[in-house]
């Protein structure tokens, strides 16, 4: 009989378990609350984790890089906890397939429906949070080809206060040319000068014979070589708790390893790659007049300086700013975390 | 079978012959294993064994969940392996089928009920120790852990209830256990301590992982005995 009340038990814990699933909604508003919740929209599930000070009525929103990043397992760092989250409420949003996010039969990834998807985040904040909260986004990387796509259209701006655009990619072919262009270039007085001499060898050599030609295999070797020749160059300045190590070692509460790998490995075979090596918003900035502030380091050969030189000057923007943090690689905000958080946090205070 | 009348052939002609030169090496080969190894003869009987029940939890980091097998002996080998020196060596073979009912909850990720059917390859020494290797497939379904919101074309938000998703799961365990010469109620049969490596498909049409860490007791259910394939092989080296 023993054999019998051990399974009784097991069965009803097991609902009890269950029952627990179902979590009542919370929506707080504090200085240092932690929200979480899921937008469901075209068959993905995606988390959003808010931070940080809520009753400030401002929110920054996190548009993460990859495609297939993570913002709750990435951004989600002590730099923009300690720097933001005092100061702001802090929504980390996991784009699909990405991160925390879960989908079954979705339709096809495609920029349209991370637009879509973005959209609906910032209506499901403002929802939460008040309809009187200013929404900031703070896009990265790829982020940068994602926010322009909801920023162009229609009547989306009115949405947000303002646009921090970080080494954002907003043109996939035109990003393909500066990265060659200055890794030949920076490379070149790399080896004149003997420093890391065969690496930089390497990497000269393959963009010497390789133009970008639209294809997905030149466009990733290229980045492939942007991300090694950060590598060398000794004044970056190194970023701390980054990296497989960091996602390791740090207090990723709302973080899942092994789903966010296998999100990351759905989108890297998704066809999503090609398409958007042909998205472009170089002809649609100047619909863009909200407050902006890019920033960039110095040593990206990944999103290089010229990307965010055209959203300067092609942005119909009264209030822009661009900031070059001279210390820095693709991921700035992790190199030089004082600058970078000082600039956005001036920025927001004065938007 | 490998006939004489081909090695015969080998005479014939160059290409039969390098052909047969091949045969010829892995009848060299296989004869240690085959000849050497001799089987006089297997025995095969119907003894029963009772129903089993498995119940085992899951617990690596912010993971964890239950499940509930009933399984059965389906068929076991016996084999005994006679050594030159007279000493003799058995192990045992046992081939299971279970159907599994379970769960796991992952805070901010899901909770997610599957129904599964495992079929264990159990290679068990008289000790009691016993390595696993189980394939399964089956079927999952998640329920997110925190509140869902839908928005529609016109900013209307909705919450929504028992959001997931379907799931078709395959995958594999290994592991190991002990296994205890009791019938005696109230004691475990068994315990184990298996690694799960689940694949759910689709998860944004392609295929996502969840490995787990298993650590499971198994008991017999005496009331319910089956006969099952009992296959008694000896072998002298």
């Amino acid at each position: 009989m023993k054999n019998y009340h051990f399974l009784t038990f097991l069965l009803i814990g097991s609902l009890v378990a269950c029952g627990l699933a179902c979590r009542p909604e919370t929506v707080s508003i504090g200085s240092a609350v932690q929200d979480y919740f899921y937008l469901d929209n075209q068959g993905a599930n995606m988390p959003i984790l808010v931070e940080g000070n809520t009753a400030s009525g401002v929110i920054v929103l996190w548009v993460h890089g990859g495609p297939g990043g993570t913002a709750i397992g990435f951004q989600n760092d002590k730099n923009s906890t300690g720097y933001l989250e005092s100061a702001f409420g802090v929504a980390y949003w996991d784009q699909r397939g990405a991160g925390g996010s879960q989908g079954s039969n979705t339709p096809p990834l495609s920029l349209a429906l991370y637009a879509d998807d973005l959209k609906k985040v910032i209506t499901l904040l403002r929802y939460r949070y008040g309809q009187k909260t200013k929404v900031f986004l703070l896009s990265h990387s790829w982020g940068g080809l994602v926010a322009p796509a909801f920023l162009t259209e229609g009547t989306n701006q009115q949405l947000i206060s303002g646009w921090i655009n970080v080494a954002g990619a907003h043109n996939y072919a035109l990003n393909d040319s500066l990265t060659r262009a200055y890794l030949l270039q920076f490379g070149k007085t790399q080896l004149a000068q003997n420093i890391h001499t065969t690496d930089w060898q390497k990497i000269v050599d393959y963009t010497e014979n390789h133009m970008p030609d639209g294809s997905l295999d030149i466009s990733r070797a290229l980045n492939s070589c942007a991300n090694q020749a950060e590598g060398y160059i000794d004044d970056i300045q190194a970023s701390s708790g980054s990296g497989l190590s960091g996602l390791f070692s740090s207090d990723k509460t709302a973080f899942s390893f092994f789903w966010t790998l296998s999100n990351a490995g759905a989108t890297y075979t998704a066809n999503l790659n090609k398409t958007i090596l042909q998205a472009e918003y170089s002809s649609k900035l100047s619909r863009i007049s909200l407050p902006l502030l890019c920033i960039t380091g110095k040593y990206d050969f990944t999103v290089p300086r010229g990307l965010a030189d055209e959203v300067m000057l092609k942005t119909s923007s009264v209030r822009k700013k661009l900031v070059i943090l001279n210390h820095s690689g693709h991921i700035c905000m992790d190199n030089e975390p004082v600058l970078f958080y000082r600039e956005v946090v001036d920025f927001i205070r004065q938007n | 079978m490998f006939s004489m009348a081909g090695i015969y052939g080998i005479k014939k002609n160059d290409d039969t012959m390098a052909r047969f030169s091949v045969l010829f090496l892995v009848l060299i080969g296989w004869f240690p294993v085959s000849s050497w190894a001799q089987v006089p003869s297997d025995t095969l009987r119907h003894p029963t064994a009772p129903v089993f029940l498995q119940a085992s939890l899951y617990f690596p980091l912010q993971l964890v969940g239950a499940q509930l097998s009933i399984g059965r002996l389906v068929a076991q080998t016996e084999r005994h392996t006679i050594e030159k020196t007279g000493s003799e060596r058995v192990v045992f073979k046992d081939r299971i089928v279970c159907i599994t009912p379970g769960f796991y909850r992952q805070k901010y990720l899901h909770t997610n009920l599957f129904l599964s059917v495992e079929y264990a390859f159990v290679r068990r020494h008289p000790s009691g120790m016993f390595t696993q290797f189980v394939p399964f497939a089956g079927v999952s379904r998640t329920f997110l852990t925190d509140a869902v919101y839908t928005v529609d074309a016109n900013g209307m938000v909705q919450k929504e209830a028992s959001a997931g998703d379907w799931r078709a799961m395959a995958g594999f365990s290994v592991g190991l256990g002990r296994r205890f010469d009791t019938h005696k109620a109230g004691l475990p049969g068994a315990i184990y301590l298996t690694v799960n490596v689940p694949f759910f498909y689709p998860n944004f049409r392609s295929v996502a992982i969840k490995p787990t860490v298993q650590l499971g007791v198994a008991f017999n259910l005496n009331r319910l005995s089956h006969s099952y394939a009992n296959t008694l092989k000896t072998i002298h080296r």
